[in-house]
C-alpha cells in the first residue's frame, strides 16, 4: 500500500492488493450474514422529521488497482414529504449513494465501510428522550434488509427497457410485489391493488395494461409501471435514479409531472438522482451537489440556484446553454476532466479544475461551512463568510 | 451557376424506407418510413440544427446524407454534384468532404489502434499531405482539437469520454471536410465536458468555415450552436426556420410543446408546460393525415385526413400544419 | 537423465517467466505513470503550448491481454504444460542423442538375445509312475522386443523392438505439427469464407452459410473413418498419408470457424468505428484487412487454441483405429492401439500408458491456455 503512492504497482503488489481486498471484503460479507439482535442495528434519529439521515457515509470499491472511494464521507438528511435532488457528473458517487441505502452495492468489491444511514420507518416508536428509534442500514444484516427493500424504500431505475422482466406480464410483476410486502394479501386483493396503482400513475386503460407484457408498452408507459411498482409497498422513501434520462423530452415532462403528483398524494419522500440541473430546479426542494465522492454544496433549491457558492456548482450552472436566452458568447466550461478515483490526494478534489483555487486548497479537504441554516458549502473561499453569519 | 452553388448542401424530397416485412418471395410489403420526404438547404459556414425525439429519424437522415444508406428516393446535392450519381473511387474521394461525428465516443474509436493511427489513416490513404509531413500534420490537428502531442502513441481506452470525442473530431477534421454531420456529439458526455466540446466545435467552425448539421435531442444545445433549426417528427420536418424565429415564435403545436417541456434550471421560473398526451406512434405504422394529430392539442378534423403541406409562413420560416393554411405572410 | 532434462526445462521456463514478470512489472508501472501524466495533463489542458514531451511507454491492448493472462494461475499452468510438451517433442530427441541415447523413431533394437523357453511335461507311464520331462529350447531372438524399462530403453521397447520413449517424442512432433497445420488451414479457410459471407451478405451469405450447415450436419467421426478406409484402398504411400489426413481434418473442421467469423463481422459492421472507416472513404480491401480482420483476431486465437486440443484428439482416435498415422511412424494414437492386444494391455503398461497421459496432457494444456486467453481478451473484463 505504501508503494502505491509512489506510482509503482508491480504484479506482485497487485496480487498483494487483491489478496488484501479479498480478506477485507470477506470480513464485510460475514458481517452481513450473521444473526444479530435487533438492538444492534437500531439507533435514534437526530431529527424526528427526517425520513433518512446520512452520517459520514463511506462506500469503497476494493479493486485490484487500489481502493476506489466512491462515496467518501457524505452527510445529509431527507426530511419527510420532500424531494431531495442529488446532482453530479458520472462517477461522482451519486448512484453508489442510492445503492448504499438499499445495500445493493455490487458485492464483494463494493462495501459500505463506515458511517451511518439512519432510516426512520415510524414503526419503532420513540426512546426516553423523545427521539424516534430507527434502523441503521449500514449495520443491518442482509436478511433483515429484505423486509425494508421494496417496501419502505423503493427504487425507480434509469432504464425502463431493462428493469422489467420481459417474460412476465406487468400485472404478474406488480402482484408479486404486493403479495410479498402486504400481509394477508390474496391474489384478488393484489390484483385490485395493482390496478389501483396503475390508475394512480395515470394509465387510463389499467385493466388492459395489467395483462400486457413489458415489450408491448412504450418507454414512457414502462416507466409509469416502474413507478406504480415502486408505490405498491407504500414506501417512505422512493429513490429515483435518473428516472427520465432515457426518455424523450415530451415524455420526460409527463413523468416529472407524475412524480410530483404521486409524491403529493402518497407523501413519501423522493431522492431524485440526476445530472440535469433543469430537472432538479423543477422538482427538488433541497439540493445536494456531489463531486468525486464528496458533497461540495448543499442547500435549498433557491439557495443553490440563486446563490451558488462553490466554484463547481457555479461552473455547472454556467456551462449549460439556456433555452430561454439568446446569448451567443462562448459557453463557460470547467477545464480538465473528472479526476481518477484511485489515490485521491488529500486536497480539495476540485482544486485542479478550479479557477479560484487558493494556496489553502492544498492543505486537505475543506470542512463544511454553514452559510445559512440550510445552506452549506465545502470550500476554503467561504471561511470568512462563516464568521460574518455568526 | 454561381447562384446555385450558394448552398453547400441541398436535400430534396429525400426518402429512406426500410423494409420491415417481406412476403414469401422477398418482396417488401411494409416499410418503416425513417425519413419521409425531407427537403432543406444549407449555405456554407452555417449550422443546421435538427431536433426531434428518439425514433423520429434524425440519425437516419444524417446517415442517408452521408450515403451510408442508399436513399429510397430523392436527391442529395453536395456542391452542385448529385451524390447518388457518383460511384466508386470518386465517391471515396468525395467522402472526405462530408464527415460524421458519432454520439458514443466509446464505440466509435477502434480499440486496437493508437490515436495517431486513427487520425492519420485516412490522411495517408487519400494522400492529403506528403507522407513525410504526416506526423506533424496529425500533431497539428490534435493541437487544434485540444489534444496533447504525447497522446499520439496512446490507445483510446486510456481516455475519458470528452477526450475521446476530441479524438473523433480530430479524425473527422484531418481529411479537411467542408460539411460535418454531428450526430448527438455531446449527449453522452457530462455537462461540464459538453461545454468544452461545444465550444471546440464552434471555434473550429469559425476558423475553418465548416458547415454543420447538428443532430440532437437537447434543445438548449441545438439552440446555442445552430443558425437554422429543423424540428423533426416521425420522419418529416414539421417546422424549419431561422433559430430566432423558431424559438421566439414556434408555430407548429409540436414545436410549442417540445420547447415548453424542457426543464429550466431556475426554480423561480416554472414554465407553463404543454404536456403532450400519449406516446410517439411507431414509425412503421404512422397515423394517417398529419402524423402529429394523435397527440396534438389543436387537432382539427382535416388533420386526420389530409397531410399538411410544408409552407413558408414567414420569410424563411416553414411549417407543415393545417392551422396555418389560410395564414397570410406578414411581410407582404 | 530424465530428471536432469526436466530440471533443465524447468530452469528455462523459470528464466522465461521471470522475464515476463519483469515486463509485466514495467507495464504496471506504466499504468500508474499514465495516470499521473493524466493528472498533470489536467492542469494545463487549455494551454498546450510548449509542453514537455512525456517519456513513457503506453500500455497497449496486447500488453493488457498479457497482463490479464498471467493473472490466472490455470492459464499459467497450461502454458507451462505446453512448453514442457514442445520441449519434450522437439528438443527431446536432440538432447537425448547428444547424451548418447542412440535409438531413432523407427529403429528396432536388433540386439540378439537368447531366450530359454522351458517346457515342462508331466505324464503317467505304463507303470503308473508319474514322469516329468523338461524340454529346454534356446531361442535366439533377432530383435529385442517388449523389453522392460532399463537404462538403455527408458520405457522399454514395443512389440517391434522400437524404443517407446523416443517414439513418444517423435509421436509428439507429429501430433503437434499436424494440429498446428490443420488449425491454420482450417482458420484460413474459415476466415476467407466466413469473411466473404459476413461482408457481402445477401445471396453470397446464404450460399456459404448453407454449405456450413451441411458440413455441420455430417457426423464427423464416421466420415473420417470412411475417408481413411478409402485412403487405405487407394494404396497411398505411407509417407504421404499424413498430408491426406491433414486435408481431411481441415475439410471437416472449417465450418465452425466460418460461422464464428461471419457472426463477428456482422457484429463489427454495426460498430461505429467500422462505419467511420466508410465515412472516411477508405477502400474496401483496407476496411477488410486493416479493420475487420484484426478485430476478430482475439476470438480467432481463442478458437484456434481450443480447436488444437480437439484436433489432437481426432488424430489420436484415428490412429488408434489404425486409420491415422500408419506404422512404423510414431503417433500417440498408434502407440495406444497396441493395447488392443490382451497381453500388452495386462503385462506391458509401459507401452501405452505414457502415450495416453501425453494426450491428456496436451489437450488439457491447450484448453487451459485457450480459456485463459478467452478471459484475458474479453473486453468486458476491465481489471
Amino acid at each position: 500500500m505504501k508503494k502505491q503512492n509512489s506510482g509503482m504497482l508491480s504484479l506482485k503488489e497487485s496480487r498483494k492488493i487483491s489478496k488484501e481486498n479479498f480478506r477485507i471484503t470477506k470480513e464485510f460479507e460475514k458481517n452481513k450474514k450473521r444473526k444479530v439482535d435487533a438492538s444492534f442495528y437500531t439507533t435514534t434519529m437526530h431529527n424526528n422529521e427526517n425520513v433518512i439521515e446520512f452520517d459520514d457515509l463511506h462506500t469503497f470499491f476494493f479493486t485490484d488497482l487500489g481502493v476506489v472511494k466512491s462515496v467518501n464521507g457524505i452527510s445529509f438528511d431527507i426530511s419527510k414529504n420532500s424531494i431531495v435532488g442529488l446532482v453530479g457528473e458520472s462517477g461522482c458517487g451519486k448512484s453508489v449513494t442510492s445503492l448504499s441505502i438499499m445495500q445493493l452495492v455490487q458485492a464483494p468489491q463494493g462495501q459500505i465501510v463506515s458511517g451511518e444511514i439512519r432510516f426512520n420507518n415510524d414503526t419503532l416508536g420513540l426512546d426516553e428522550e423523545g427521539h424516534a428509534k430507527c434502523f441503521d442500514i449500514v449495520k443491518m444484516p442482509t436478511d433483515q434488509m429484505y423486509k425494508i427493500r421494496g417496501k419502505d424504500i423503493t427504487m425507480i431505475f434509469q432504464e425502463p427497457m431493462t428493469s422489467l422482466n420481459p417474460v412476465f406480464t406487468v400485472g404478474y410483476q406488480l402482484d408479486e410485489v404486493i403479495l410479498l410486502h402486504q400481509e394477508g394479501a390474496t391474489k384478488e386483493i393484489a390484483k385490485e391493488k395493482s390496478i389501483e396503482m396503475l390508475k394512480l400513475v395515470g394509465i387510463s386503460d389499467a385493466e388492459s395494461v395489467y395483462k400486457r407484457y413489458p415489450h408491448q408498452l412504450s418507454g414512457g408507459m414502462r416507466q409509469r409501471v416502474m413507478i406504480a411498482m415502486a408505490l405498491a409497498g407504500n414506501p417512505k422513501l422512493i429513490i429515483a435514479d435518473e428516472p427520465t434520462t432515457a426518455l424523450d423530452v415530451t415524455i420526460q415532462a409527463q413523468i416529472l409531472e407524475l412524480l410530483k403528483d404521486v409524491q403529493k398524494k402518497t407523501s413519501a419522500s423522493i431522492l431524485l438522482i440526476t445530472h440535469d440541473l433543469g430537472v432538479i430546479a423543477e422538482m427538488a426542494d433541497y439540493v445536494v451537489v456531489m463531486y468525486a465522492g464528496r458533497i461540495v454544496e448543499k442547500g435549498t433549491v433557491l439557495e443553490i440556484f440563486e446563490n451558488p457558492l462553490h466554484p463547481y456548482t457555479i461552473g455547472l450552472q454556467k456551462s449549460k446553454p439556456l433555452i430561454n436566452s439568446d446569448n451567443d458568447d462562448p459557453l463557460y466550461s470547467i477545464p480538465g476532466q473528472v479526476p481518477n478515483p484511485i489515490n485521491m490526494l488529500n486536497t480539495c478534489f476540485f482544486k485542479d479544475r478550479c479557477e479560484r483555487c487558493i494556496q489553502k486548497c492544498e492543505t486537505g479537504y475543506p470542512n463544511e461551512i454553514k452559510v445559512t441554516k440550510t445552506h452549506s458549502v465545502f470550500c476554503y473561499l467561504y471561511e470568512d463568510v462563516k464568521e460574518e453569519v455568526k | 451557376m454561381a447562384e446555385e452553388i450558394k448552398y453547400i448542401l441541398e436535400v430534396d424530397h429525400l426518402k429512406e424506407y426500410f423494409p420491415v416485412e417481406t412476403n414469401f418471395f422477398g418482396k417488401p410489403t411494409a416499410f418503416l418510413k425513417a425519413v419521409d420526404d425531407v427537403s432543406f438547404k444549407i449555405s456554407s459556414g452555417k449550422t443546421l440544427g435538427i431536433v426531434g425525439e428518439s425514433g423520429c429519424g434524425k440519425t437516419t437522415l444524417g446517415r442517408t446524407i452521408l450515403k451510408l444508406y442508399e436513399p429510397t428516393s430523392g436527391t442529395v446535392i453536395f456542391e452542385g454534384q448529385d451524390l447518388s450519381k457518383i460511384k466508386g473511387k470518386k465517391m471515396q474521394k468525395l467522402r472526405c468532404d462530408i464527415q460524421l461525428i458519432f454520439q458514443d465516443p466509446y464505440s466509435s474509436l477502434p480499440p486496437r489502434k493508437t490515436v495517431g493511427e486513427i487520425i492519420g489513416e485516412a490522411v495517408k490513404v487519400h494522400k492529403i499531405v506528403p507522407p513525410e509531413e504526416l506526423h506533424s500534420y496529425v500533431i497539428n490537428i490534435m493541437k487544434q482539437c485540444g489534444l496533447q502531442k504525447h497522446y499520439y502513441d496512446r490507445y483510446p481506452h486510456e481516455f475519458s469520454g470528452g477526450q475521446r470525442q476530441r479524438i473523433c473530431i480530430a479524425r473527422a477534421l484531418a481529411v479537411k471536410p467542408k460539411l460535418i454531420v454531428c450526430d448527438e456529439p455531446v449527449s453522452a458526455l457530462d455537462v461540464s465536458i459538453q461545454a468544452q466540446i461545444i465550444n471546440l466545435l464552434k471555434n473550429l467552425q469559425n476558423e475553418l468555415n465548416l458547415t454543420y448539421i447538428f443532430i440532437s435531442h437537447d434543445l438548449s444545445v441545438v439552440k446555442y450552436i445552430s443558425d437554422e433549426i429543423g424540428v423533426m417528427y416521425l420522419g418529416s420536418i414539421v417546422e424549419k426556420g431561422n433559430k430566432k424565429d423558431v424559438f421566439k415564435n414556434p408555430l407548429h403545436p409540436y414545436t410549442q410543446a417540445l420547447f415548453s417541456a424542457v426543464p429550466i434550471p431556475n426554480p423561480k421560473e416554472k414554465m407553463q408546460r404543454i404536456v403532450l398526451a400519449g406516446d410517439i406512434p411507431s414509425p412503421a405504422n404512422p397515423p394517417k393525415g398529419c402524423k402529429f394529430h394523435t397527440r396534438c392539442n389543436k387537432c382539427m378534423e382535416i388533420c386526420q385526413e389530409v397531410t399538411p403541406e410544408f409552407l413558408e409562413i414567414e420569410k424563411d420560416h416553414f411549417v407543415a400544419c393545417h392551422l396555418y393554411d389560410n395564414y397570410e405572410k406578414k411581410d407582404e | 537423465m530424465i530428471i536432469l532434462l526436466m530440471i533443465l526445462i524447468f530452469f528455462g521456463i523459470g528464466c522465461y517467466l521471470n522475464n515476463k514478470r519483469k515486463k509485466t512489472n514495467i507495464v504496471l508501472e506504466n499504468i500508474q505513470q499514465v495516470a499521473q501524466n493524466d493528472e498533470k495533463a489536467l492542469i494545463n489542458d487549455e494551454n498546450l503550448e510548449d509542453e514537455e514531451e512525456a517519456t513513457y511507454k503506453e500500455l497497449t491492448p496486447m500488453q493488457m491481454v498479457i497482463k490479464r493472462f498471467f493473472r490466472s494461475k490455470l492459464s499459467l499452468i497450461g502454458l507451462i504444460m505446453l512448453i514442457v510438451l514442445f520441449a519434450f517433442s522437439f528438443l527431446g530427441p536432440l538432447i537425448l542423442h547428444g547424451f548418447g541415447y542412440k535409438w531413432g523413431e523407427t529403429e528396432t533394437d536388433e540386439t540378439r538375445t537368447i531366450v530359454e523357453i522351458v517346457e515342462e511335461r508331466t505324464f503317467v507311464d505304463s507303470d503308473g509312475n508319474e514322469v516329468t520331462t523338461y524340454q529346454i529350447i534356446e531361442q535366439e531372438k533377432y530383435i529385442n522386443d517388449k523389453a522392460a524399462p532399463s537404462k538403455s530403453h527408458f520405457l522399454g521397447t514395443d512389440e517391434k523392438g522400437m524404443d517407446v520413449f523416443i517414439r513418444l517424442m517423435y509421436g509428439g512432433r507429429i501430433s503437434l505439427t499436424l494440429g498446428f497445420v490443420v488449425i491454420i488451414l482450417e482458420t484460413f479457410l474459415g476466415v476467407v469464407l466466413g469473411g466473404i459471407a459476413g461482408y457481402f451478405g445477401k445471396w453470397v451469405d446464404q450460399v456459404i452459410m448453407r454449405i456450413v450447415d451441411i458440413f455441420n450436419c455430417i457426423p464427423t467421426l464416421p466420415i473420417l473413418l470412411i475417408a481413411s478406409a478409402v485412403l487405405d484402398s487407394w494404396d497411398i504411400d505411407l509417407k504421404y498419408r499424413i498430408y491426406y489426413l491433414m486435408i481431411i481434418l481441415t475439410i471437416f473442421g472449417w465450418a465452425g470457424t466460418a460461422r464464428l467469423v461471419r457472426g463477428q463481422i456482422l457484429y463489427l459492421r454495426e460498430q461505429e468505428y467500422i462505419i467511420a472507416t466508410e465515412v472516411m472513404g477508405l477502400p474496401v480491401w483496407r476496411r477488410i484487412f486493416k479493420h475487420l480482420i484484426p478485430n476478430i483476431m482475439p476470438q480467432l486465437i481463442v478458437s484456434m487454441t481450443l480447436g488444437l486440443g480437439s484436433i489432437i484428439l481426432y488424430e489420436a482416435t484415428l490412429s488408434y483405429l489404425n486409420l491415422g498415422i500408419p506404422l512404423p511412424y510414431a503417433a500417440w494414437g498408434t502407440m495406444i492401439s497396441s493395447a488392443n492386444d490382451q497381453t500388452i494391455l495386462l503385462n506391458y503398461p509401459n507401452l501405452w500408458i505414457p502415450a495416453g497421459l501425453l494426450i491428456i496432457f496436451a489437450v488439457l494444456g491447450f484448453n487451459f491456455v485457450g480459456d485463459g486467453l478467452r478471459d484475458a481478451m474479453d473486453p468486458k473484463m476491465k481489471r
